[in-house]
């Protein structure tokens, strides 16, 4: 049986091989029996005493024998005689471990003339046998095809690694364009085949002067002979770009594609890894900061939360159809809408809705190219453009997360807030979850500002108390009456001065309110009447109650001046009856000459004022006789909502890094309290050296750093290391490290500029150096930071 | 030891540049904090090696390589510039600057260069 299974590492000595031998002193007769006989065997081993002499093939056996007389002449010869007819003819020898592959390649180049001639397999202990040329040739096709389909299951197979391997592998020759093997996540990255397209603009679409750029040093890196110059220009190409917003990584490896030696030829792998999820988890704590802020901001600003809101969804949904159909230029229309857009998105600003800021950001920016010209539109193709604009959307993204945090019922009840501490403790806990610095710490304060209530909510059970208080007195008073502004507070902050407040109601019920019987006698109705007004002003509110009681008697209260701090009455009659009437909130004072259970302590009223005091406040009191009393408190506000605006923006963007600059630089800082604050002088306190760029965004802003010569010494010998700087030269380099410095903020800022849509333009950095100078500025808006380290004190300024 | 020209509008980077040439006993012999004065001084001195900050005011790092390469083919530049300006390292390396430094500078990148540049290893 003839094998029919053959592998690639087989060796010829496994083939059939025929094993005949014939000692060349026996007759040519003998030989041609045997070919007569095995009519398969293709050659005979000659041997001399057991010693190889040759071979003799069937094909020169019988070309010899053909000719005339050969049989007469050699068949009763001795092999001998025929073989040295022959001997021109050089055989093959190869070792029986030689492997088929090999032993046909090696056959096949044998001459034409000899080339099916069989072959000699030396085996071991000096045996020969011959194999058949057509056997070898079988077995070679066989395992060829063998070859071929493990080199086929191998493409696959690594072209399935490659696929699978999540990257995007693709390769490209000195043209720059894509070459048709490349694996499937390369249609991911960039969304449509890419086979033939010019490289650099894949990477680069819309920027032709990187495309330009990266064209002539792809160019040079394929070409570039020398290996030094190669790792010189390497590191120049991009390492990460962004496509279809996704984060792209990019590596590059030069391999050879023509294997000679004499004509060298490159071509460059490029390797793309989508690292947008990689990016996405770095940028998440920083996502979770800011939507906890916008969260913060919202109840903060909670007005004009409710208003913005509104005033948005109207203008999506009803205002701009009108704009749109109005008999308007088609300029006027467009300046309307870009005027409303921007104010929408400053207003959105103000409560750090950071994705309907972003995606109002980008409509600002279309809006701005069609009315430069640079978007040629027509009215109707301006309004298809806005109309299919979904206005919506970021809107209810932002909303989304808003109501997450604090349930439906915040948005929905729009007067009142209702936050259950539950839900308070939640967010306290999802901020402690990040990792913490002192922008956590500063959220974690203005989590008290959740702690916020309705002042209404905060008054009412006083009424009850004063009910209460009133039954037991023998008074009658209606229903008191609060009225007013809802106003939100953060409680906390106002305890004290509510608990306080006590002591007017009881005042109202003891001294103002008459009884029943004296009211009817005064011609009053018998139920007093106990009123609470609140009202709200910009960074004030007012809480105004009174009473239609018997009012402060005056000549009362002269008399006890006199009786207690032993006054003459001439010097109080001097005094007016303001005066006299606010006397009231001093220390021990009662107009009760028994003290009462209640109220005749004589501290009441002053302990109002000195907690109005201690928020600064003001309290006022007015009074008519047998009219009433009337109480005004007015207190601030305790956090001021500030106008967010660019400046500001862009100032808390650079306070992020330049908070990571220092922390680097001094380690081991306990950073004290980070402050942004409005800053409202127009002279700038500088410390001693002083740095100023100007950053052009959609306005011009300044932003100055100032550093105190300590902290700018401790920066120079960090930057410098041990470098000794000459006593003399020292003042040049601490201006420089402070220019340094800001450059180096910034430029690392720019980054998350972009990512916000600004388009930076930075100026050189200019110096100022003076001891604790004031620079006057116009009266534009300022923001001021103060960061304070344990090395010094550092300053930053943005002027709008 | 080599003759080194340093170009950098920042007076600390140059103190820094120096410093560490100097400790590898290299001399600087003159310092220009723009691209004009790099190149007067380069004239001057025909300094082995200059270090050229890529921006600064009036003329640039890459205007003064030009200039210098123009009428000093030989001439050994390196540059210095921050990762944003690859396209401007890879013009000035296409203009004829030896090599550059991406910063910040370290010492061991300032001594690999200048090794590089100066004494080639084939």
């Amino acid at each position: 049986m003839k094998r029919k299974n053959f592998e690639i590492n087989d060796t010829i000595g496994t083939l059939d091989l025929f094993d005949i031998c014939i000692d060349i002193n026996r007759t040519t007769k003998e030989i041609y029996s045997i070919f007569e006989k095995e009519k398969n065997t293709p050659g005979i081993i000659l041997t001399n005493k057991n010693k190889y002499i040759g071979l003799l093939s069937r094909k020169k056996f019988y070309e010899v024998m053909s000719k005339p007389f050969s049989l007469e002449l050699f068949l009763k010869r001795s092999i001998d005689t025929l073989y040295q007819e022959v001997q021109n003819f050089e055989e093959l020898i190869l070792h029986q471990d030689t492997l088929i592959s090999s032993a046909a390649s090696i056959a096949l180049q044998r001459d034409n003339g000899n080339i099916y001639d069989p072959i000699v397999v030396a085996c071991d202990d000096y045996h020969y046998k011959v194999l058949d040329i057509d056997q070898l040739l079988i077995a070679q096709s066989i395992i060829h095809k063998k070859t071929l389909e493990q080199l086929q299951k191998n493409v696959i197979y690594i072209k399935n690694l490659l696929n699978n391997s999540g990257q995007g592998f693709l390769t490209i020759k000195n043209d720059l364009y894509v070459e048709a093997q490349y694996s499937n996540e390369c249609k991911n990255i960039f969304g449509f085949d890419i086979e033939n397209h010019f490289f650099p603009k894949l990477i680069y679409p819309n920027d032709e002067r990187q495309q330009h750029f990266l064209t002539k040093i792809l160019i040079k890196i394929i070409e570039e002979k020398e290996k030094k110059q190669l790792n010189k220009y390497l590191p120049l190409l991009p390492e990460e770009i962004s496509i279809n917003s996704k984060n792209i990584s990019i590596e590059y490896k030069r391999i050879k594609y023509h294997s000679d030696e004499e004509t060298k030829k490159y071509k460059l792998m490029v390797i793309l890894t989508d690292i947008t999820e990689k990016r996405k988890l770095e940028n998440q704590i920083a996502i979770e900061r800011n939507q906890l802020n916008m969260v913060v901001q919202v109840i903060k600003n909670y007005d004009n939360f409710i208003e913005c809101i509104n005033d948005y969804k109207n203008f999506y949904l009803k205002e701009l159809q009108k704009i749109l159909n109005s008999d308007n230029h088609l300029d006027e229309i467009i300046s309307e809408v870009f005027r409303k857009v921007h104010t929408f998105k400053g207003n959105f600003q103000q409560i750090e809705m950071v994705n309907v800021v972003d995606f109002l950001h980008n409509i600002e920016e279309e809006l701005l190219l069609i009315q430069t010209k640079n978007k040629i539109m027509n009215i109707e193709e301006f309004k298809s453009f806005l109309l299919n604009i979904d206005f919506s959307e970021k809107l209810n993204q932002d909303m989304f997360f808003i109501n997450h945090i604090l349930g439906e019922k915040y948005i929905t009840e729009l007067k009142t807030i209702k936050l259950k501490p539950e839900e308070i403790n939640e967010l306290e806990k999802e901020i402690t979850k990040l990792p913490q610095n002192e922008i956590t710490k500063g959220i974690l304060e203005k989590i008290n500002h959740f702690k916020y209530k309705n002042l209404k909510e905060i008054l009412i059970p006083y009424f009850q108390y004063t009910y209460k208080l009133a039954e037991r007195k023998g008074k009658l008073i209606k229903n008191i009456e609060i009225e007013g502004d809802d106003i939100f507070i953060c409680y906390d902050n106002y305890k004290s001065l509510m608990k306080s407040l006590i002591h007017i109601f009881r005042n109202s019920i003891d001294h103002g309110i008459e009884n029943p019987e004296d009211r009817i006698k005064k011609g009053k109705n018998e139920y007093g009447i106990i009123k609470c007004k609140l009202k709200n002003y910009d960074n004030h509110f007012s809480i105004i109650i009174s009473d239609d009681g018997s009012g402060i008697d005056i000549e009362k209260i002269k008399e006890i001046i006199i009786k207690k701090h032993k006054i003459p009455l001439s010097e109080i009659n001097k005094l007016n009856d303001n005066d006299i009437l606010n006397t009231i909130f001093n220390n021990c004072f009662s107009t009760k000459e028994e003290i009462s259970e209640i109220s005749g302590r004589g501290i009441g009223l002053s302990s109002v004022k000195s907690e109005v005091e201690k928020l600064n406040g003001s309290i006022i009191v007015n009074t008519i006789k047998d009219v009433g009393t009337e109480f005004t408190l007015t207190l601030p506000k305790n956090i001021l909502s500030k106008k967010i605006d660019d400046s500001l923006f862009i100032l808390k963007k650079i306070i992020d890094y330049c908070y990571i600059f220092f922390k680097d630089i001094i380690p081991s800082n306990d950073f004290k309290d980070i402050n942004i604050e409005e800053y409202n002088e127009e002279r700038l306190a500088l410390k001693t050296f002083s740095s100023f760029i100007d950053i052009k965004t959609n306005s011009e802003i300044k932003i100055i750093i100032s550093i105190d010569f300590n902290l700018t010494k401790y920066l120079l010998n960090f930057f410098m290391q041990n470098v000794i700087i000459n006593q003399y030269e020292e003042h040049k380099y601490l201006e420089d490290t402070v220019s340094e410095t800001l450059n180096t903020i910034l430029g690392n800022t720019t980054q998350s500029f972009f990512e916000n849509g600004y388009n930076i333009d930075f100026s050189a950095p200019g110096i100022n150096t003076s001891d604790e100078a004031l620079f006057k500025f116009p009266p534009t808006k300022k923001w001021k930071y103060t960061l304070n380290t344990n090395k010094g004190e550092i300053i930053l300024y943005s002027i709008k | 030891m080599a003759k080194v020209l340093v170009v950098d509008d920042s007076i600390m980077i140059r103190k820094l540049i120096k410093t560490i040439l100097e400790n590898e006993n290299h001399e600087v012999i003159a310092e220009a904090s723009n691209g004009e004065e790099a190149y007067n001084l380069f004239c001057q001195y025909k300094p082995d090696l200059v270090t050229m900050d890529v921006s600064m005011p009036h003329t640039n790092g890459i205007v003064a390589v030009k200039k210098i390469i123009n009428n000093y083919p030989d001439a050994n530049i390196i540059m210095v510039s921050a990762i944003s300006q690859r396209d401007m390292v890879f013009e000035a390396l296409e203009s004829g600057a030896k090599h550059y430094i991406i910063k910040p500078i370290t010492r061991e990148k300032i001594i690999s260069v200048k090794n590089e540049v100066l004494c080639p290893i084939e």
